[in-house]
């Protein structure tokens, strides 16, 4: 085939591609303004993400980055199961945050967890997170999370230990709202908080839970 | 048509078609609206980003037939740093109208407006956490709102908010400072209610006097509003059925001269 034939056949498929992605976009505009519909609202991304960690093994100073979301910084809900010690902080370090091009625009934290004693087995524990926290800490605007090993040494992850990470909103851009304090991940210490809702200790329930006291 | 004429038509096509998918993103709507940052003295309790404005900004008084002047008033409450909406508020305002900036100039307390509403709830938008109107209809003039309640922060504390802000009048050709009773902290603004009279393009009372046929009179003003205001809103639907027809077309055109080229070649080539 000549290739100005072929290059004309080219060009008018891309026509005609075009024209049906402008309609079809078009279109969606006029559908998108039925705003009595239910369906997911302006900025809600429906967005799941899950990480089997069974057989991972971090060494020390080992980073797993499980989600990043930039440049839009998102709420949501996290899960992880993975190997605990006799106070139910997680061997692995959960940080989240901006993690940006430029070292100056970065800033993660440690993210505040929730111990869950009755989903917990014997060689690793069960934890929830709210992102963000806006009452128990961390980073306030989250578009990366990552699995950091601060321990010292390696961490191997059990057979059904895992992430799982949804995502409910986007909040913003962090181009609208960037971090104006830089705090890299090799400042933090090994160690999350953790909360307990469950045990007898009530000083530990953070922020944003009513405790109800048991009569006897 | 050789092939070259065609390849270039075809190429017009495609760019076209481009542009004028890429032209609607260039549309943009003015959104104008205050913002104060709360910042209470609670344990607990981080910054609190307050909104306040007028829904469909820029506004216009109701005008029959023309426009119907709906223009809530709304807030958004957020979590200043986190960004996360703050459902739960219990909000109020109280309304004050002047009805220009004289009347605005003269009064020396917010009980001299020339109209007052007071008490008016401001619900929580269904299935839009942290956003709270009242719906009204507003009419050409300067408004401004006393706003007042409690924010619900995450269930640990009631926040009380109490602040007063008015529209600015620093746009649309007209000026004056309507600060004199804002609370402190408002930053940006929304604007104050026009005269959608105000346009009209050519102004319709010299086009009026332009024309000396009494009879027409009646005739010139229903141009005049085909063209002008009830045609604005006419204007934004039929601007994509225009597009929509473009693009088709456009299309159309390039595929028509490419099939042409491409059917000659092959004609010319033989069996």
């Amino acid at each position: 085939m000549p290739e100005g034939l072929a290059r004309l056949k080219l060009l008018v498929v891309a026509a005609g591609v075009t024209a049906i992605i402008g309609l079809v976009a078009y279109n969606s505009s006029v559908f998108a303004s039925h705003s009595f519909e239910l369906g997911v609202s302006g900025g809600t991304i429906p967005d799941n993400t899950h990480i089997r960690l069974d057989g991972l093994t971090l060494p020390p100073g080992g980073v797993l980055p499980v989600y990043d979301a930039s440049p839009n910084f998102v709420a949501g809900h996290f899960l992880l199961r993975a190997p605990c010690d006799d106070d139910h902080v997680p061997t692995i370090t959960v940080i989240a945050g901006h993690i940006d091009e430029s070292e100056h625009g970065t800033f993660v934290d440690k993210v505040p967890l929730y111990y869950i004693d009755h989903a917990s087995g014997p060689d690793s524990c069960v934890w929830h997170a709210h992102i963000p926290d806006p009452l128990n800490g961390g980073a306030p605007r989250v578009t990366d999370i990552d699995l950091v090993n601060l321990s010292g040494a390696p961490v191997g992850f059990n057979p059904g230990d895992a992430v799982d990470i949804n995502v409910q909103r986007v909040l913003g851009n962090i181009a609208d709202a960037p971090y104006e304090e830089m705090q890299l991940p090799a400042v933090l210490t090994h160690g999350n908080p953790v909360f307990d809702l469950n045990d007898d200790d009530h000083t530990n329930d953070g922020l944003g839970f009513e405790h109800e006291e048991e009569e006897e | 048509m050789t092939d070259n004429k065609a390849y270039i038509i075809a190429l017009a096509a495609v760019l076209a078609t481009m542009g004028l998918l890429v032209s609607p993103s260039f549309i943009g709507h003015a959104f104008a609206h205050a913002h104060m940052t709360l910042t209470p003295d609670i344990e607990n309790v981080n910054p609190i980003s307050v909104v306040m404005g007028h829904t469909n900004e820029p506004t216009f008084g109701v005008k029959s037939g023309v426009h119907n002047g709906m223009h809530n008033v709304e807030v958004f409450l957020e979590d200043a740093n986190t960004a996360i909406p703050l459902s739960g508020a219990d909000l109020k305002i109280d309304k004050y109208y002047f009805r220009d900036f004289r009347s605005f100039e003269r009064a020396s307390s917010l009980d001299r407006a020339d109209q007052i509403e007071l008490n008016v709830t401001l619900g929580e938008s269904f299935g839009e956490p942290g956003h709270y109107e009242a719906e009204q209809i507003l009419q050409p003039g300067i408004y401004g709102y006393k706003l007042y309640g409690t924010i619900d922060y995450f269930g640990v504390a009631e926040v009380p908010i109490d602040t007063t802000l008015f529209c600015r009048m620093d746009s649309g050709g007209s000026s004056g400072d309507t600060s004199k009773f804002n609370g402190e902290g408002w930053g940006g603004g929304y604007g104050c209610t026009s005269d959608i009279d105000d346009l009209y393009f050519p102004n319709r009372p010299n086009l009026i006097k332009s024309t000396d046929a009494d009879a027409g009179e009646a005739e010139l003003q229903q141009v005049v509003l085909t063209g002008g205001s009830a045609g604005t809103v006419a204007a934004q639907g039929s601007t994509s059925a225009f597009q929509i027809l473009a693009v088709g077309a456009t299309a159309a055109v390039g595929g028509f001269f490419g099939l042409r080229a491409f059917r000659n070649r092959r004609g010319q080539q033989g069996p």
